[in-house]
């Protein structure tokens, strides 16, 4: 059985690993729409 | 009703969205380049994106989430076997790729293995994309039948018409943006669903106590080899697959490419099993849900006992689970993050879908037309043959989903097909390439083809061992006993392979200077 520690760990970082994507994500649209202004 | 009418038109919106996408896209295509290889500008992050929405399908998503709360956690932990396999092709894979400046699959294997293997590459791609294509047009009209309950025929009809319409326009630049989108949607509704539920049944600890009882073990209610050959058919059945390269061929670089394919290995490895598993253990302690699935799997019994087939109560639990995850987001949210959901869920299946149909545009323009019928075609030619190649592959793909709508059965066999006859090849190529293995090579990649194809037919007893795994032993076997018997001979000319000028990467063995 795996520890439920650990999978709550593993819970809040995928969340978090969503967080940092999307605003990469939003980052690059920001840059790439000011080079095109 | 009302309910529907906000899933419905949050719905609508968004097709409308991807309608709009594409004929902004196609103003920016005037070459077959821009048309298969997107200008060959993709930052990294778009990368990422593009590569886990393609990943991301229908089996991954609401497929995934069933399967956990009919095994337990054991579902979400194998498919880790993707997102490794991922991370492996970006770092050590993707950069050679893009390197080398190819544009098919085929091109790659025939610069290192010459065209025989070319041309059993361009059987083995064009084999899994027309499944893929077909499982996925298949999966659009399954998903939206039985989450909106709109008829198969006409959701089949809706979403293939929108997903055909902009990749014909728009091509690969397209289906980037669009799977942009489809991320975005993706990773928000998924993310925010399972925090709200994690909230909700009071963490893990909460959710322990009403899950069955073997939800959290490693390998849930499955014997070790099952889970085994599962994980293995995961690791290879996708590896190196025409939707992953392509995604490698449209980098602006090579570190672009690597960073790309690897990075979304490594976010979807963090974020997708976990949040399958905190929604499929969701749907097990779920009171609302599990009563919909019981009243489900009696209506399937009866239908059954109907029609005068034979079906156990088990079995019939397994068909009920189609309806977990919309019941699930039904009973838990409002209608409309609801209605993003469902509109979540069809953009996992149409952005796998888009990815395989501009793939086979690729394929035929490159490795049918241009190779074979006319090589001295004009780029203006190249670009019209990929247009309409896109326009009637999709439609021939929707036509295959509307008369076999078994999406399972369609991926399965292209799976098992994929991995024994190609994967072995990329690693000779990638990390041990020799002129003198060549011969081995082809070999391996016949016999393991026809060996997967045979072991389908298996006896019961090994029925716990998939062709894949079996087409692969046999794939390796073949090619370590072929290899001291031909590593002496002298090249035929169709094995000879051909140099490519590759000025993205000066590391490359293969680089001609």
């Amino acid at each position: 059985m795996i520890p439920l520690w650990l999978l709550t760990a593993f819970h809040y970082v995928s969340l978090a690993s969503a967080v940092v994507v999307l605003a990469l994500l939003l980052w690059q649209f920001v840059r790439g729409s000011g080079r095109k202004s | 009703m009302a309910d529907r009418s906000f899933e419905l038109g949050t719905l609508g919106a968004y097709l409308a969205l991807l309608l709009w996408i594409g004929f902004r896209s196609a103003r920016q295509v005037k070459t077959s380049e821009d048309f298969t290889l997107s200008g060959r500008d993709v930052p990294w992050i778009v990368l990422l994106a593009t590569t886990a929405a393609t990943m991301i399908g229908g089996g991954a998503s609401i497929g995934m989430v069933a399967k956990v709360a009919e095994v337990g956690i054991a579902a979400a932990l194998v498919t880790c076997a993707w997102h490794l396999q991922l991370i492996f092709t970006g770092l050590f894979i993707a950069p050679r790729l893009r390197g080398l400046n190819v544009v098919t699959v085929g091109d790659f294997f025939e610069a290192k293995f010459g065209s025989l293997a070319r041309e059993i590459a361009v059987v083995n791609c064009a084999i899994f994309l027309i499944g893929a294509l077909a499982a996925q047009m298949a999966a659009i009209g399954t998903v939206a039948n039985s989450i909106l309950g709109i008829p198969y025929d006409v959701a089949l009809l809706i979403g293939a018409t929108v997903t055909i319409f902009y990749s014909t326009i728009g091509g690969i630049r397209a289906v980037v943006k669009t799977d942009t989108l489809q991320f975005v949607i993706l990773v928000f509704g998924i993310g925010t669903a399972s925090a709200i539920l994690f909230a909700k049944y009071g963490g893990f600890w909460g959710m322990e106590p009403s899950a069955s009882v073997h939800n959290f073990h490693v390998t849930g209610n499955l014997s070790t080899t099952r889970v085994v050959s599962w994980f293995f058919a995961f690791l290879v059945g996708e590896t190196f697959v025409p939707p992953y390269a392509v995604r490698c061929f449209i980098a602006q670089d090579a570190r672009h490419a690597r960073w790309g394919v690897a990075g979304a290995g490594i976010f979807l490895l963090l974020f997708l099993p976990l949040a399958t598993i905190v929604l499929g253990t969701a749907v097990q302690v779920d009171p609302e849900v599990q009563q919909a699935l019981g009243e489900k799997s009696q209506e399937i019994q009866a239908i059954a006992l109907e029609k005068g087939e034979k079906m156990s109560p088990a079995e019939a639990d397994s068909r009920a689970l189609q309806i977990a995850v919309p019941t699930l987001i039904r009973t838990t949210f409002h209608p409309a993050f609801a209605g993003i959901m469902v509109a979540a869920i069809i953009a996992a299946v149409m952005s796998s879908g888009d990815s395989c149909l501009s793939c086979l545009a690729t394929v035929v323009m490159e490795d049918v037309y241009r190779r074979h019928l006319r090589p001295q075609a004009t780029d203006s030619q190249l670009l019209r043959v990929a247009q309409y190649s896109t326009l009637l592959t999709g439609i021939a793909a929707t036509g295959c989903a509307w008369r076999f709508s078994n999406i399972a059965e369609i991926l399965e066999f292209v799976y098992d097909f994929w991995a024994p006859a190609m994967v072995l090849p990329f690693f000779v190529a990638v990390f041990w390439y020799d002129q003198r293995r060549i011969y081995a090579v082809v070999a391996s990649m016949v016999s393991g083809m026809l060996a997967s194809v045979a072991w389908r037919f298996r006896p019961p007893a090994y029925e716990d061992v998939g062709p894949a795994l079996f087409g692969c032993g046999v794939a390796v076997l073949v090619f370590f006993l072929v290899l001291p018997l031909t590593s002496g001979l002298p090249l035929l000319s169709r094995c000879q392979p051909v140099p490519r000028f590759s000025p993205q990467d000066p590391d490359d063995p293969d680089r001609v200077s």
